[in-house]
């Protein structure tokens, strides 16, 4: 698109490039060099052996793998009901989901925490999945949505014609067909889940149920703060989501472009 | 509407469709709407119901645990609209929605227009420009905060560049504190921004470029003149989202500054969290909340707006 720079143009690009590059990069390499600090890569066996983190890991993979599941689920069925079925009513149904949409889940705290304390779900996995799937199925109904209105209409009907049933459609050829958009509603939500921190820090206390996001807090609560330490666990638990966008770049940034539904 | 669109050359034989939909919706009413259900119940039995319920509880003068509460009526609001930190927060959040906003659209425009011109290492800026963007924001603040410190990391390259002793408490200093929480959110976030302007600029058609270029518009001039201008559905989806992001920020304050030092970096979401969590002033937090709602409700308006716009 700018092909045709002139030579000092070309060489402030590169400039404000190798800058951008450096300012990006050096917290990273930062962070990456305090972890070796010390005892150097025991650090790193230190943070594996000393905090239950596999277990941390289980417990992030568990809520994050179900609430991605539950908000696939809900998203593709309501959004088959609102663009496809068009039940009487379903376009209320639609806002009243959307209405959900953007919805930060701190302001929802005093009901939450009263009702889950109630229900005996503290320490549950349920007591961040359900609110999580909550807040996240607003925007996975609407990309969803947005999607089967753009499927050629011929698709139902010559399905129904030819003696499918809605449930049949639905399995065999519309989520056949919406795999596209459930990649980006999987990739969003697992993201959202497996970085969320707010829900296990209210809702999860025993040290059992704890997510990856709260080992770094795990060196702090005891007397002495382990500096090069923190940084391993922030480097372990950041490890998996950064190589799964290097591996997975085109998806991750459909994934999240459809974050600014575009 | 739809309906109007369909052909039926495909099969002769097929009834006309809206007949057909409204034929299967006597069928199976239930079946129907058992689609729309799970979404449903979920959605309004949280998020409706918890908005309802905050309503509630901000009348009373309650823990949020015990069975006795007073009912207080507005005198909840009342103190919100006298309590000074509640308007440091509400500031604070705006303070830090605006800035973010900008100063992440700028560079990330800056990004996607440089990875367009012919540099070594785009492809690597390309990339890397997203990494941050995945990463946890609760790891992020915790990192920062240690690097950040005043005999931290930070510090010290910048004495090694500048050639004195840096000793700035970045974090603990009234009047950096908030300037740094929002610096290092726009060390997380302009990869986002960039994607967006970079998906954007990817659609603009050549032929705009080079009709600028034969008039002899400078590399500067076209992305001022013509395609800044051009993605206005960009700039606004960034501001809806970063707007929306902002009243959402709990992690990256809660884990750098905690509010602090006094009140002065608190946000609504952080005070919302002192409020009830820490100080079990679960009335008051829940009148907070109210007021945190009726902000994001507008947002989420122009969100779906938006969205809905661009996608017929």
């Amino acid at each position: 698109m700018f092909r045709h720079q002139s030579v000092p143009g070309r060489v402030i690009s590169q400039l404000l490039v190798l800058l951008t590059l450096a300012l990006l990069l050096a917290p990273l390499a930062l962070i990456i060099a305090i972890s070796l600090q010390g005892e150097g890569a025991t650090n790193y066996v230190a943070v594996l052996s000393d905090t239950p983190f596999a277990r941390f890991f289980a417990n992030s993979l568990i809520i994050s793998v179900t609430t991605v599941l539950l908000v696939l689920a809900c998203s593709i069925s309501a959004a088959y009901a609102v663009a496809t079925l068009q039940p009487r009513g379903s376009h209320v149904a639609m806002i009243l989901i959307l209405a959900g949409m953007s919805l930060p889940a701190i302001a929802l705290v005093v009901p939450l925490f009263y009702v889950t304390q109630t229900l005996g779900l503290l320490n549950t996995y349920w007591a961040v999945i359900i609110p999580l799937t909550a807040v996240s199925i607003p925007f996975g109904a609407l990309v969803a949505t947005n999607y089967i209105r753009a499927l050629p209409v011929e698709l139902y009907e010559a399905a129904r014609i030819d003696g499918a049933s809605n449930w049949a459609y639905f399995t065999r050829i519309l989520i056949p067909v919406s795999r596209p958009i459930l990649a980006v509603i999987a990739i969003f939500t697992f993201l959202a889940a497996w970085n969320e921190y707010l829900l296990p820090l209210i809702f999860i206390q025993s040290t059992d149920m704890q997510v990856l996001t709260q080992v770094p807090n795990y060196f702090q609560s005891q007397r002495l703060v382990d500096t090069p330490k923190v940084f391993a666990a922030s480097v372990l638990i950041s490890s998996p989501i950064v190589i799964a966008y290097i591996v997975m770049q085109r998806l991750f940034r459909q994934g999240m472009s459809a974050g600014a539904v575009k | 509407m739809r309906s109007a669109t369909i052909t039926t050359t495909a099969v002769p034989s097929a009834p006309p469709a809206a007949a057909s939909r409204a034929a299967s919706r006597r069928r199976v009413p239930i079946g129907t709407y058992a689609y729309l259900a799970p979404a449903l119940l979920l959605v309004v039995g949280v998020v409706h119901l918890g908005i309802i319920a905050n309503v509630g509880y901000s009348t009373l003068d309650w823990n949020g645990l015990s069975a006795n509460a007073t009912v207080v009526g507005a005198d909840n609001y009342v103190q919100m609209l006298a309590d000074p930190t509640f308007w440091i927060a509400f500031r604070n959040t705006f303070v830090f929605a605006a800035a973010t906003v900008v100063l992440q659209a700028a560079l990330g425009f800056l990004i996607a227009v440089l990875v367009r011109t012919r540099v070594a290492l785009r492809g690597l800026l390309r990339t890397v420009a997203f990494i941050p963007v995945v990463i946890a924001p609760a790891v992020v603040a915790t990192s920062f905060r240690f690097l950040l410190t005043p005999d931290g990391t930070v510090n010290a390259v910048l004495s090694a560049v500048l050639g004195r002793p840096i000793d700035q408490a970045w974090l603990a200093d009234p009047s950096t504190a908030l300037a740094t929480i929002i610096a290092i959110n726009i060390w997380q976030y302009t990869g986002y921004s960039f994607l967006i302007y970079d998906a954007a600029l990817g659609q603009v058609d050549a032929s705009v470029i080079e009709a600028a270029r034969i008039d002899g518009a400078s590399t500067g001039q076209l992305v001022r003149h013509v395609l800044a201008p051009m993605l206005w559905g960009s700039h606004l989806v960034l501001i809806v989202l970063g707007v929306i992001g902002a009243l959402k920020t709990f992690d990256l304050v809660y884990l750098t500054t905690a509010g602090g030092p006094g009140n002065t970096t608190q946000v609504l979401s952080s005070y919302i969290y002192k409020q009830v969590i820490a100080q079990f002033h679960a009335g008051y937090g829940a009148a907070l909340s109210v007021a945190l709602v009726a902000i994001a409700m507008v947002f989420a308006v122009l969100q779906v707006r938006l969205s809905t716009k661009e996608a017929s």
